[in-house]
């Protein structure tokens, strides 16, 4: 089953991004992602966590992640969160795994700047979910097509 | 799984419409690095909706417009010449 990729500049540089749907119950919708296999876990960013109306209430405490020039990013856990996504044929397939999700009632009452700064760091795909799903990762720059696949 | 329902229609729908949002951004990177940098902008589709320096701001303005924010693309847009790590 292979899943096409998009190469386009984003946040000032080219990257690898992902489309897929969150089937996260209320919390549907779609979400763009950058593939990053130098993050060892997948974050749902803040502004996607606002867009989808993400429950934080409800969710554990997860980890701080610390990025180049800023503090730990306060997380929850997003247990069993569900996604699709769809191949080169159009069939969706399903995955469920635990991910991150930026806290955002955490972030709230912290100092503006920083959390201006928390913002911005967007959905990251990272190398748990390519692992779990033993899922490989194809670049050719040269015909210029990307995808990931997995059986 | 794979079974075409209304469900799954709508799910592609969906998918397919950030891919278009996803390329419509592409194509007007350069005119959103002039006008709006170090801001958020929100896209759906081929449709720009509205630029905001604040994210939090700018979902008050789509929830203002009753507009779905579930289906749009919000983006940072930094200055130009300036790259985001993380």
């Amino acid at each position: 089953m292979r899943f096409f990729l998009e190469f386009r500049k984003k946040l000032g540089g080219e990257r690898i991004l992902i489309n897929f749907s969150s089937r996260y119950p209320r919390s549907f919708g779609p979400i763009q992602g950058i593939i990053d296999t130098g993050s060892p876990k997948t974050i749902i960013s803040a502004s996607d966590a606002l867009r989808l109306n993400i429950p934080f209430k409800s969710l554990e405490q997860g980890i701080a992640l610390r990025g180049f020039g800023k503090g730990g990013i306060p997380t929850k856990i997003l247990k069993n969160f569900k996604f699709v996504i769809m191949d080169e044929e159009r069939k969706l397939k399903e995955f469920k795994t635990d991910v991150f999700v930026a806290d955002m009632t955490t972030l709230k009452n912290l100092p503006r700047d920083f959390t201006n700064q928390c913002l911005q760091t967007p959905t990251i795909f990272g190398l748990d979910i390519l692992d779990k799903f033993k899922m490989n990762l194809f670049l050719d720059f040269e015909n210029e097509s990307f995808s990931l696949e997995t059986h | 799984m794979n079974i075409l329902t209304k469900k799954n229609k709508n799910v592609s729908k969906e998918i397919f419409s950030l891919g278009i949002g996803s390329s419509f951004i592409e194509e007007n990177l350069s005119k959103f690095e002039e006008k709006y940098p170090d801001e958020f902008v929100a896209v759906r589709e081929r449709n720009f909706i509205a630029h905001n320096e604040n994210l939090i701001s700018l979902m008050k303005v789509l929830k203002e417009r009753k507009i779905d924010a579930s289906n749009v693309i919000i983006e940072f847009i930094p200055f130009k010449n300036e790259i985001v790590l993380f």
